[in-house]
C-alpha cells in the first residue's frame, strides 16, 4: 500500500492564530480530506503532475472550465488499464507484480513503450481498424475470406512498421489491383454497394470524420467524382476482383468539404489530387479524424474538440501514429483515476476523470479463455468447408467469424464501421449468461492454484482477475469469515464472484 | 436454373432493390391501415433450414416419371381433392386445419441470400440489413406484451446467416435458448442455475459478492456504468425467479404429452412452442436443422418428415384442444425447395439440390383458413403454372393476420423510410386464405 505524506502548512498570519478552535477545525478538515483521498484504493493522493505540452494544455482547459482533475490512478489500475487499452488483454500476475514492485520514476512511460509495438498491440489495433474499415468476408460487405486476410495484413504492416499515417492513407486511396494480392484495394470493396457515392461516403467517414449525408450536394458530388473512375472486373479465379482506375477525359473542378476546389486535369488520377488535398497542412479534417479514431479506441468516447485540435496540430508534423498513441498514453488525461469527486459532466467529457466502460467482447472472451486455460474455438460456417480459428477473439480479422458469446457481448457486425456498432453496454442477458452458463461454470474449475494456502489462493485469484492483491477487508470477509461460514467454501465461490464483478468486466 | 425462370422470378420483384430512403423525414407518411380482425396473438415459425423437398411433403407428383417421384405415392387427406406425400400420414388427417402453398418462388438458390429474402422480404444489396419478420412482429406486439420472457424466442439455435433484428437494434434481437431440447431436462443456459446449484446456494453467492464488491462500493452511485451494471444484475436475478425460468421447463409436462410430440428435437421444440404461446409470447421460431439433403436425400427426408409429421400434427391437435389455434399463426417453410429431378450421379448418389423456382410452404391458424391449396405447380413441381407467391406476399399476409399493416413504414427511430414489407407482387397476398367474415 502506498504511503501518503500530507504536508499541512498553516500561514503564520492566519486569523486562526487568534482562534485556536478554528485552527484545530481546519487541521481536522484537511486531515479528513486527505484521509478520504487516500481511502479510495484505486487512486493515489493527488492528481498526476503535468509533464508535456499536452498536459499543460489539458491543465489550462480544466482550469478554464473550473474542473478539478481526478487523482492519479493507483499503479495496479494503470498496469491493467494500459495493457487492456493497448494490447486487448489482461496483464499476467507476473507483469502486474513487476510493475507494482518497480521503483523506476518513469515506469509508466516505460510500460506504455513496451506495450505499444508488441504483438498483442498489433492484433488489437488491427481489430480496431478492421471495425472502422468494415473488414468482413460475408453479407453485407462480402470481401470474401482471402481478401479479409490480405487487407488485415496490410493494416498490420502499417502498424508494425509505423508507416507515416499520410503515406498509409495514400496507400489505401491510390491502390489498384487484385483484392487477393494487393490488400489495400479492399478499401474500395469494403462497402455494401460498390459505386462512387458509397466510396466517397466511406472515405469521408474514415479519413475526414464527416457524415457524407450531411454535406451540401455540391461537395457530395465533388467527393463522388474523385472516385467515379474506379471500376471492378472479375477474373477466372473464384471471388477474385480487380480494382482499377480509368481517368476522366476532361478537366474537372471538384468541390471539397473545406470549401476549396480540387482541380483534376484530363487524364489524371483524381485520387492523387485528392490525397494531396487530404494530407496538406491546411486540411482541417484529416489529422483530426485520425486523432479522433485513436482517442475513441483508447477512451471509448470521442475527444473534446479542444483536445482533438491540439493533438491534430501536433500529429500533422510527422503523422507518426505510435508517437500519437504514446503522447496520449503518458498524458495526465490517461493517468487520472476513474473515480473523482467532481461530478460535473464536463469532467468526464474533458477527460479529467478516466471513463469507466465495459470491456470489449473479444477482450472478455480472451480473458476467460486465458484464465481458465481453455481456448474458445471459432469457426467460420461460410465458406464451406468450415475454417477453424484457435487463436484469440481479438485475433479474428474477419468480422463474419463470431460465436454466441461474442454476439452476446456486442461484437460489431462490421456492416457500418461506426463506433456505436460495437454494443459495449452491459445487459441483463449478458449478466444471466455470466451467472448461469454451464460452460463458464465448468471452466472456472480449471484455474490452476499451484501449492498455495488459502490466503495465497485469494491473492492469486485477485491478481489473475483484477490485477491486484486483495485488500485487508476482502481478506477479512474470505479468510476470517463470520461464525458458521467455512473459508474453503467461500474461496471456492471466489472465481465465480470475481468473474461476475463490475471490477473485472469494466475498463477502469 | 434456366435464364427464363430467373427473369420470370425477377419480374415478380421488379428492378433491383433500390437504396432505401435514409435520412431526414419526409412530409406526410401514409397513415396506418387498420386490418380487420380477428388477429393472431402469437406466431410459430417452423423454419425448415436447408430447404425441404416439395415433392416428398406438400406437393407429391406420383404420376411424374420415376426420376422425379422416385416411385413415391400421394395419399388423400381428410379434405377431398387435397393430397400430400405418403410420408405424412398423420398430417393427412389434419388438412382441414392448414393450407398448402405450392407455388412459392424466388430467384435465389444460395442459402444466405434465399434465407435473407424469405425472412425479410427483401433482396440483399441495399446496404442496410432489414429485420426478419420475427423482429418486426416482436416490435409491433411489444406495445401490449409485458412479460419477462423475451418477445422473440428461437428454439434452439440461431440461423446465423445475418443479424435477424437488422436495424431495429438490440431490443428485438431474438432470444436463442441453446441447450438440448430433447434431453430429459431442457436447460436453457442462462435462465436456470448451472450445475446442480440450488436457488439458495445461488443466493448465498450473491450475498457474498455484495460484501466483496469493493469497486462497486467505491463507485457509490456516482458512476453510470456501474449503476447500469447493478441494475442489469437485478433484472437478471428477477428473470431467474420469473416466468422465463418455468416456461422452458418441459418436465412440467407429462411424459405422455412429451411422447405424443415425439422425443426429438423438432417434437420437443413444438411442445415448448405451445407453452410459449400459452404464455403469450408473440413470436417463436423453431429452426429445424438437417434438411439440406444434397446426398442421401430420400433416407434423410423420410426420417425427418416422420418426425415433423408427428410433431406438427400433435401441435395442431394440442392448440385446437386448448382453443388457441385461431390466435396462433403457424407458418412452415424453408428458404427454398429441392430440385425435382433427383440426381443419381456421383457425388450426389440420390440427392436433391437447392431449388427456388417452385417450392412449397404451409400456413395454419391465426385466422388463415384451413383445407385449401394456393397455386398450381406443373406435372413435376418444377414450375409455377398459376398463382405464384413471392416471399413478400407470404410475409405480408402473416403481418396482416397479426393486425400489422405491411405497407406502413418502419418507425421513425430507425431512420429508414421504407414500408415494413415491399409492395406485394402482381399476384398479391394470400387473400384467398383470409377469414371470410
Amino acid at each position: 500500500m502506498p504511503r501518503y505524506i500530507i504536508d499541512i502548512q498553516i500561514p503564520k498570519n492566519h486569523r486562526s492564530e487568534n482562534h485556536p478552535m478554528l485552527k484545530h477545525l481546519l487541521i481536522g478538515i484537511l486531515a479528513l480530506t486527505a484521509a478520504l483521498a487516500a481511502a479510495d484504493p484505486y487512486s493515489k493522493a493527488a492528481p498526476p503532475l503535468p509533464r508535456s505540452s499536452f498536459d499543460r494544455r489539458l491543465a489550462s482547459l480544466w482550469k478554464q472550465q473550473a474542473i478539478a482533475p481526478a487523482n492519479e490512478a493507483a499503479d495496479f489500475v494503470m498496469v491493467r488499464r494500459a495493457t487492456i487499452d493497448f494490447c486487448g488483454r489482461l496483464p499476467s500476475p507476473q507483469e502486474t507484480l513487476a510493475y507494482l514492485n518497480s521503483r523506476s520514476p518513469d515506469k509508466q512511460a516505460t510500460l506504455v513503450n513496451t506495450l505499444i509495438g508488441s504483438d498483442a498491440y498489433l492484433n488489437y489495433w488491427v481489430m480496431h481498424f478492421g471495425d472502422a474499415l468494415r473488414i468482413k468476408s460475408e453479407f453485407a460487405i462480402k470481401l470474401w475470406p482471402d481478401a479479409t486476410f490480405t487487407y488485415s495484413r496490410r493494416i498490420r504492416e502499417f502498424l508494425q512498421n509505423n508507416e507515416p499515417y499520410d503515406s498509409f492513407a495514400r496507400a489505401l486511396l491510390l491502390a489498384q489491383g487484385s483484392n487477393f494480392r494487393q490488400g489495400a484495394v479492399n478499401f474500395f470493396r469494403a462497402i455494401p454497394v460498390k459505386d462512387a457515392t458509397h466510396i466517397a461516403a466511406a472515405a469521408a467517414d474514415f479519413f475526414l470524420g464527416l457524415d457524407f449525408q450531411k454535406l451540401p450536394k455540391e461537395q457530395q458530388d465533388g467527393l463522388a467524382a474523385v472516385f467515379d473512375g474506379i471500376h471492378y472486373k472479375e477474373t477466372r479465379e473464384w471471388k477474385e476482383e480487380i480494382v482499377y482506375y480509368v481517368p476522366a477525359d476532361h478537366d474537372r473542378d471538384l468541390a471539397m468539404p473545406d470549401g476549396t476546389r480540387l482541380h483534376v486535369p484530363a487524364g489524371a488520377d483524381a485520387r492523387a489530387a485528392f490525397c494531396d488535398w487530404l494530407t496538406a497542412p491546411r486540411n482541417p479534417f484529416f489529422a483530426k479524424a485520425a486523432v479522433t479514431h485513436a482517442w475513441q479506441w483508447i477512451f471509448g468516447q470521442p475527444p473534446a474538440p479542444e483536445i482533438a485540435d491540439f493533438l491534430a496540430r501536433r500529429f500533422q508534423r510527422r503523422f507518426d501514429f505510435r508517437a500519437l498513441l504514446r503522447e496520449i498514453a503518458t498524458s495526465t488525461a490517461y493517468r487520472v483515476s476513474c473515480f473523482t469527486n467532481d461530478a460535473s459532466p464536463d469532467a468526464l467529457r474533458l477527460n479529467a476523470v478516466y471513463p469507466i466502460r465495459r470491456l470489449d467482447a473479444e477482450v472478455i472472451a480472451d480473458a476467460i479463455a486465458a484464465l481458465t486455460n481453455q481456448r474458445y474455438i471459432y469457426t467460420s460456417v461460410i465458406p464451406e468447408p468450415f475454417s477453424y480459428y484457435g487463436s484469440g477473439a481479438v485475433d479474428l480479422t474477419d468480422g463474419s467469424v463470431t460465436d454466441s458469446l461474442l454476439n452476446l457481448l456486442g461484437r460489431p457486425a462490421r456492416d457500418f464501421g461506426t463506433p456505436d456498432e460495437r454494443r459495449s453496454h452491459i445487459t441483463a442477458k449478458q449478466r444471466l449468461y455470466l451467472y448461469n452458463s454451464t460452460d463458464l461454470f465448468r471452466r472456472l474449475w480449471r484455474i490452476q492454484y499451484g501449492r498455495r494456502n488459502l490466503a495465497e489462493r485469494v491473492d492469486w485469484l485477485y491478481l489473475l482477475f483484477l490485477s491486484r492483491k486483495a485488500t485487508p477487508e476482502e481478506h477479512q470477509v474470505l479468510v476470517k469469515p463470520a461464525k458458521g461460514k467455512q473459508p474453503w467454501r467461500l474461496v471456492q465461490q471466489l472465481p465465480w464472484i470475481l468473474l461476475n464483478s463490475s471490477e473485472f468486466l469494466h475498463q477502469h | 436454373m434456366k435464364r427464363r425462370d430467373f427473369l420470370k422470378a425477377c419480374a415478380l420483384f421488379g428492378a433491383f432493390a433500390p437504396l432505401p430512403q435514409v435520412g431526414a423525414a419526409e412530409s406526410a407518411a401514409p397513415a396506418r391501415k387498420t386490418i380487420p380482425g380477428p388477429h393472431a396473438r402469437s406466431v410459430i415459425e417452423m423454419w425448415i433450414w436447408g430447404g425441404p423437398s416439395q415433392l416428398e411433403s406438400w406437393d407429391p407428383k406420383p404420376d411424374a416419371p420415376q426420376i422425379y417421384s422416385n416411385g413415391l405415392k400421394a395419399i388423400p387427406t381428410n379434405v377431398p381433392g387435397i393430397f400430400v406425400s405418403e410420408w405424412m400420414p398423420l398430417l393427412a388427417k389434419h388438412a382441414d386445419k392448414y393450407s398448402i402453398i405450392r407455388t412459392m418462388t424466388h430467384p435465389y438458390f444460395g442459402h444466405e441470400t434465399a434465407s435473407y429474402l424469405m425472412q425479410t422480404g427483401r433482396q440483399p444489396g441495399s446496404g442496410v440489413v432489414f429485420p426478419a419478420i420475427g423482429a418486426i412482429v416482436a416490435m409491433e406486439k411489444s406495445k401490449d406484451y409485458k412479460s419477462d420472457i423475451p418477445p422473440y424466442v428461437i428454439l434452439t439455435v440461431p440461423k446465423g446467416r445475418f443479424a435477424e433484428e437488422g436495424f431495429l437494434g438490440e431490443k428485438y434481437k431474438p432470444f436463442v435458448t441453446g441447450g438440448n431440447i430433447s434431453a430429459q431436462r431442457f436447460v436453457v443456459d442462462g435462465i436456470m442455475p448451472p450445475g446442480n446449484l440450488t436457488p439458495e446456494q445461488f443466493q448465498e453467492r450473491f450475498v457474498l459478492a455484495e460484501k466483496l464488491d469493493t469497486f462497486g462500493h467505491t463507485a457509490a452511485g456516482r458512476v453510470p456504468a456501474v449503476s447500469a451494471f447493478n441494475a442489469a444484475g437485478a433484472d437478471a436475478r428477477a428473470l431467474m425467479r420469473g416466468k422465463a425460468a418455468t416456461v422452458f421447463d418441459l418436465t412440467k409436462e407429462s411424459d405422455e404429452m412429451r411422447n405424443r410430440y415425439g422425443r426429438t428435437e423438432f417434437g420437443q421444440a413444438c411442445l415448448c412452442a405451445r407453452r410459449l404461446v400459452e404464455a403469450g409470447v408473440p413470436y417463436i421460431t423453431i429452426n429445424a436443422r438437417g434438411w439440406d439433403s444434397h446426398k442421401r436425400h430420400f433416407d434423410t427426408m423420410k426420417r425427418k418428415t416422420a418426425e415433423m409429421d408427428q410433431a406438427v400434427s400433435t401441435l395442431l391437435d394440442d392448440l385446437t384442444e386448448r382453443k388457441l389455434l385461431d390466435t396462433t399463426l403457424i407458418w412452415w417453410s424453408g428458404e427454398f425447395g429441392r430440385t425435382p429431378k433427383a440426381q443419381w450421379d456421383p457425388p450426389w448418389n440420390g440427392g436433391r439440390n437447392h431449388y427456388a423456382t417452385c417450392f412449397s410452404a404451409m400456413v395454419a391458424g391465426g385466422g388463415f383458413q384451413g383445407g385449401k391449396v394456393v397455386g398450381v405447380s406443373d406435372a413435376t413441381a418444377s414450375h409455377v403454372v398459376s398463382r405464384p407467391v413471392a416471399p413478400q406476399d407470404l410475409l405480408g399476409s402473416i403481418l396482416e393476420r397479426c393486425g400489422i399493416d405491411p405497407d406502413s413504414p418502419f418507425p421513425a427511430f430507425t431512420g429508414i423510410h421504407e414500408p415494413l414489407m415491399p409492395h406485394e407482387s402482381a399476384a398479391g397476398r394470400l387473400r384467398e386464405l383470409y377469414p371470410t367474415t
